[in-house]
């Protein structure tokens, strides 16, 4: 038994998800806004990332990219969604139908039995993964939960979608076990959402995506809209949760003191590019990237001396066309000729990495 | 085990109070209750038909021709010796399958298509939109006169036909209606929420976006019944009716054609006017009602 836990752990280093040079363009009538370009990260078994940054800048295309509900005129144009159970998902990998129908997956044939990306499944295929692999929470002030059910049936319901044939009591019995996980009365499961309060919603919806057990959760800005003091409490909530099913998670928020609290790394999006990635702690003593630098510096702290705010002049860029280069570049104030000549590459930090030239240049002088 | 049973009790019990609640509700709106005492009036009237009086709607005889309104006769009597009661009990029944079935067919074909334009988008909205402009932007009552007299339809002017017509006619006015209200709804957070838990889309539309346009649904199906009956009677008025079953509009068809208002001959034209006021009055109390209970901002307090 000892050994076998070992062997999975030694397994669970292999990131469960990992996104590789992912694009998602939003084609327009005035150009195509390029809300992702060129991001990539992994996501350990366990590990709670964080992925911060301005209004605007892809936190929610990027993750509704790896859920593959991108809207409308939105396209992900290139790029790998690894995850490592998307195999288990697919259809008979040789019946006709998927061999006529999946032409990604007939380019590389042999990888097709044991595939792990996302991008290579049917929109069927995906389905099951949704919710039951990979599952996504919402920010519950914003009617996310649907005003005509009653909250315990729709988590039910939850159920049902990857598990027709389950039995009601069944069901029910798991829908009352996870809401009094997310510290919910099972009484109130026969309620209707505007009879919950905003904190007991985001815990319902909470509970709604943790229900299926699945190993990837997508947090879209959790706790945005409810007070510090309820904040806290589904924040304490969610990481008492994620501790005791050993989730993975993706936490969407601009509010960085959220991210403090429950995140292990952090990434730091500008402008539909990822330009830190690295621990939490190092990130927060040590920031490299200006803009990272500028978002700390523009955030309060308890201790210590008081100091003035630091404000990032200028306005986040149209993304339809992006500065060249950097495209923080106009705002930085750091800002080298080079800079807006050619876009930066991804230099290696402690653990992480991060796109600015001036470690760039760094390196090339070592 | 225990607990599973009290649960399953509870929640009968529960199902059992909420429609008591909507019951109760109900029955405390004036309007609603008026509407619903003239509607089951008329049906019963319009079920027993002429199987209420000794005489036949159909017979024609020389005995007693446009008689005034008396014991025997109870609204009179009309050029052919047809008791205008019988007639006009007779004529409910037709006039009000006309509406009940256009009226909800004509919902239920506009939201089928609303939701589906709605949900599907793309270019099949962009023709679902155009099909119903070009029938909204032509004139409702011209329009329906052509299609009822046209030669296919029109040389036998059976009650359906007409409901064909109608539901022709009215059904881009409520898929319209429903596709914004569909619209919206696909827009909401909760549509992605169950698209993120990997709902399909046929769940989405039944779970999700059917049970918020109901409401909506359940008062057009009343405007729309109520609106059918009007347009039969319009039509049938007019002569485009069935001229061998009665209805309301053939009613005062028959008055117009042997001249009742020149003669003076007011129990030819009053009752089925009447009964198509009164009608029309119950079915908007009733919708009234409804739209009250279902959309609680509309409450009195």
């Amino acid at each position: 038994m000892r050994l076998l836990t070992l062997d999975l752990e030694r397994d669970d280093k292999m990131p469960i998800l990992e996104v590789k040079n992912l694009k998602t363009y939003f084609h327009t009538r005035a150009g195509s806004v390029k809300a992702v370009d060129n991001v990539s990260f992994k996501l350990e078994k366990g590990e709670v990332l964080g992925l911060a940054g301005e209004s605007g800048c892809g936190k929610t295309t990027t993750c509704l990219s790896i859920m593959r509900m991108i809207p409308a005129p939105g396209e992900i144009l290139e790029g790998e969604l690894l995850y490592d159970k998307a195999f288990e998902v697919m259809d008979d990998p040789d019946s006709v139908q998927s061999r006529f129908k999946n032409r990604i997956s007939r380019k590389n044939n042999s990888e097709r039995e044991r595939t792990r990306n996302l991008l290579e499944l049917r929109e069927h295929e995906m389905r099951r993964i949704r919710g039951n692999h990979i599952a996504m929470v919402f920010q519950g002030a914003m009617n996310a939960l649907n005003p005509v059910h009653r909250v315990g049936n729709q988590i039910l319901e939850a159920i049902k979608i990857h598990d027709p044939e389950i039995e009601k009591e069944e069901a029910w019995d798991r829908v009352i076990d996870m809401l009094e996980t997310v510290g919910i009365d099972s009484t109130r499961a026969r309620d209707y959402p505007h009879q919950l309060s905003g904190g007991m919603k985001q815990r319902a919806l909470i509970a709604m995506a943790l229900v299926n057990n699945p190993d990837v959760v997508i947090a879209d800005e959790p706790v945005t809209a409810l007070d510090v003091i309820v904040q806290s409490q589904v924040l304490k909530a969610t990481k008492k949760l994620q501790k005791e099913f050993d989730l993975s998670m993706i936490m969407i928020t601009h509010d960085l003191s959220v991210i403090a609290e429950v995140c292990e790394t952090l990434a730091i999006m500008y402008a539909g590019k990822l330009v830190e990635y690295g621990n939490l702690r190092t990130l927060f003593k040590e920031p490299f990237h200006p803009y990272t630098q500028a978002l700390i510096s523009a955030f309060p702290s308890i201790i210590g001396p008081k100091k003035e705010l630091y404000d990032i002049g200028g306005t986040p860029p149209d993304l339809r066309n992006p500065p060249t280069g950097c495209r923080f570049h106009p705002r930085c104030p750091k800002v080298m000729p080079i800079c807006s000549k050619e876009i930066p590459i991804n230099t290696s930090i402690k653990e992480g990495f991060v796109a600015c030239w001036l470690y760039e240049e760094e390196e090339k002088r070592n | 085990m225990a607990t599973r049973n009290r649960i399953n009790i509870g929640n009968v019990k529960r199902r059992f109070k909420r429609i008591g609640a909507s019951l109760r509700l109900f029955s405390k709106n004036w309007m609603g209750m008026t509407g619903i005492i003239l509607l089951t009036i008329i049906v019963v009237l319009a079920i027993g038909g002429s199987n209420l009086t000794p005489f036949d709607p159909y017979e024609y005889s020389t005995e007693s021709p446009t008689e005034a309104p008396s014991r025997e006769h109870w609204l009179g009597t009309n050029r052919f010796s047809q008791d205008v009661f019988t007639i006009l009990l007779t004529s409910l029944r037709i006039s009000l399958l006309v509406g009940i079935v256009a009226g909800s067919l004509t919902v239920i074909i506009g939201t089928t298509v609303g939701v589906a334009s709605a949900y599907i988008g793309g270019w099949v909205d962009t023709v679902v939109l155009r099909i119903t402009d070009v029938i909204l932007v032509m004139p409702a009552l011209p329009l329906m006169l052509v299609l009822a007299s046209l030669p296919f339809l029109g040389g036998t002017t059976h009650w359906s036909v007409i409901a064909i017509v109608y539901v022709v006619v009215f059904w881009p006015t409520s898929a319209r209606l429903i596709r914004g209200q569909a619209l919206s709804l696909k827009h909401r957070a909760f549509v992605t929420s169950a698209k993120s838990a990997g709902a399909s889309p046929r769940y989405i539309i039944f779970k999700h976006i059917l049970p918020n346009v109901f409401p909506l649904m359940l008062t057009m199906i009343i405007t729309s019944m109520r609106q059918a009956i009007l347009y039969e009677s319009f039509l049938a008025y007019l002569g485009l009716g069935d001229p061998l079953n009665w209805t309301l509009g053939q009613m005062l068809h028959i008055a117009q054609v042997h001249a009742a208002f020149a003669s003076g001959a007011w129990w030819l034209f009053f009752p089925p006017g009447i009964a198509i006021g009164l009608i029309t009055l119950s079915f908007a109390f009733v919708g009234i009602a409804f739209d009250e209970i279902v959309n609680p901002r509309l409450r009195e307090r």
